[in-house]
């Protein structure tokens, strides 16, 4: 099978012929190509769609996974469009320094995206373009965009933002509109540029950082959005909030985001995927599994190996299952680490 | 006092800061009033550990407790406590997350620490000098990426190189960090959520200065 097949039929909840493995690489390919975090980001002429389709081809030759994020993401894309201010450390990873609305009052109507600059939004969409030709049609792309909550968390400060919730509902909102409004654009854009599904990033939707009822009053219809976007694209949708889902005061939590459509649902940390699979997997593809903190950062190398050979043997055997580090993967991260993880799992699975 | 404790957990500041003020026009002693904010605090701190309660339901009850706060603060001035210990707080380098660290400074000053916030974005050296200026009894260190957890580490080592690793016990947290990792890096206590994070720092007053001592 390619990487594309390989993909689609754990999507499709299907086994295919070894578990895909999905990296979800953000700003990894930094280290692999030596390049510093502001010639790729926000170099003279703003973000480098060339260094960085390289940075994402590089890094998918090298290790060898089956799925890329067609550009290097940074957090600040919509932030800075916004008057917010990020910063680039040369060798670290780019946060928002500044949020872009320090009041509630700033926020505009989702309407004014229409006259907000594009910023450094079509260079991402032109490294989703690079990358589609360098790695042709066996490696499918998968266009990365944050959650309702978390990108307006990222536009408003996180702490102002909940905040706004329990005091200033109508701000909250305001926000989370303008937010979705965002998602779709770069759904948008980055399906047109090549992308293949779409994988929501929603740090910041979910019992870890928001209460359940904020999560079904503003992530969920903005889930519904972003899903609609997808679809008139053909693409599926993937979610991945943070918190303890497989809780039991949270399951209504995964049916809801079931409810709008989406393929997959990944699982941060704390959670158990045993407990997901017998509940979720006869309906959703389940993605995620090797933890970071306490596994795939501390290592040692036999220790990632032994604990992916045996995941990928228990939540591969029927399908439907993409395996993952339980987030995002950033430059700093031992790459070592994760060609440890890499080559267990692709062992075959007795 | 009831009602003051229930405009903390609540989360409602003119509440919290109507109640306290009521409580010292009716001749309250202080120390009773920071008495019952710590308790709203810390019974919320655990709801929050049980998953009862949220994020948003802390950053007000923390607004509520800083509110009433102001309102005695004044007061006790004039007869000031000595506090379980002092504690520098801060982001590590690189860093710029600040609500795990808010809430844990804010539980700590509710529990009786004496909280020294360095904010985020903090370099290494800034924790050392800072600790050694307050003369601190703990150094905690937050940190929410995987990119900037080994700031910690060098906040270690700096202490070593200063030779002054042994006045200073190192408290570390945050949501990439765990036992596993503190251990590793050879910090002293760890807390997994605020909740957590005073406890560890009671205990770390308490196993290693005895429950009423000063790390200096």
């Amino acid at each position: 099978m390619t990487s594309r097949q390989r993909m689609d039929a754990a999507l499709q909840g299907e086994r295919p012929d070894t578990v895909p493995i999905f990296l979800r690489d953000l700003t990894l390919g930094l280290d692999v190509c030596g390049f510093s975090t502001p010639e790729v980001c926000a170099g003279p002429d703003g973000y480098n769609p060339a260094k960085a389709a390289h940075a994402v081809v590089e890094t998918q030759r090298l290790l060898g996974h089956d799925c890329v994020v067609g550009g290097i993401h940074d957090l600040g894309l919509d932030v800075e469009r916004f008057g917010g201010r990020v910063e680039f450390p040369e060798r670290g990873i780019p946060y928002v320094a500044e949020p872009a609305f320090r009041s509630a009052s700033d926020i505009p109507e989702p309407t004014a995206l229409a006259a907000a600059p594009p910023g450094r939004l079509p260079g991402l969409a032109q490294s989703y373009r690079t990358v589609r030709e360098r790695l042709g049609d066996e490696v499918p792309i998968a266009a990365n965009i944050e959650g309702p909550v978390t990108k307006a968390g990222l536009l408003r400060g996180l702490g102002a933002l909940l905040s706004d919730m329990m005091r200033d509902p109508p701000a909250a909102r305001a926000a989370v509109e303008l937010a979705v409004e965002l998602c779709c654009e770069h759904a948008r854009l980055l399906l047109d540029a090549g992308a293949d599904f779409i994988f929501v990033a929603a740090s910041s939707d979910g019992p870890a950082a928001i209460r359940p009822e904020h999560y079904l009053e503003y992530t969920i219809p903005g889930l519904v959005r972003i899903v609609g976007e997808a679809r008139d694209r053909q693409a599926p949708v993937v979610f991945h909030p943070h918190g303890p889902f497989t809780d039991s005061r949270f399951h209504h939590l995964v049916e809801a985001a079931i409810d709008t459509g989406i393929v997959g649902f990944q699982f941060g940390e704390r959670n158990d995927f045993a407990l997901a699979r017998q509940r979720w997997g006869n309906r959703i593809c389940i993605l995620g599994g090797v933890d970071i903190p306490t596994l795939l950062l501390p290592g040692p190398l036999d220790r990632i190996k032994e604990s992916t050979r045996a995941l990928a043997a228990e939540m591969g055997r029927d399908g439907g299952f993409i395996l993952m580090p339980s987030c995002s993967v950033h430059r700093g991260f031992p790459i070592t680490h994760l060609q440890a993880m890499i080559q267990a799992a692709r062992e075959p699975v007795p | 006092m009831a009602a003051l404790e229930m405009a903390v957990e609540n989360g409602d500041e003119e509440a919290a800061a109507s109640a306290a003020a009521k409580l010292l026009e009716l001749g309250a002693v202080p120390t009773e009033i920071t008495d019952a904010l710590s308790h709203a605090m810390a019974r919320l701190g655990e709801k929050f550990h049980r998953l009862d309660v949220f994020v948003p339901d802390l950053l007000i009850a923390a607004d509520a407790f800083e509110a009433a706060m102001e309102v005695v603060e004044p007061v006790l001035k004039s007869n000031p406590q000595k506090p379980k210990g002092v504690v520098v707080i801060g982001v590590v380098e690189g860093d710029i997350h600040t609500l795990g660290k808010n809430l844990v400074r804010v539980m700590l000053a509710a529990d009786g620490f004496q909280v020294h916030d360095l904010g985020p974005d903090v370099k290494v050296a800034a924790f050392v000098d800072a600790a050694q200026r307050v003369r601190a009894d703990i150094i905690a260190l937050s940190s929410l990426m995987t990119t900037t957890m080994d700031r910690m580490k060098d906040v270690l080592d700096e202490l070593d190189v200063r030779g002054t690793r042994d006045r200073h016990l190192v408290l570390v947290g945050g949501a990439p960090v765990t036992q596993q990792f503190a251990d590793q890096i050879g910090a002293d206590g760890y807390g997994e959520d605020a909740t957590e994070a005073v406890a560890a720092a009671n205990r770390l007053m308490l196993h290693t200065h005895g429950a009423d001592s000063h790390h200096q």
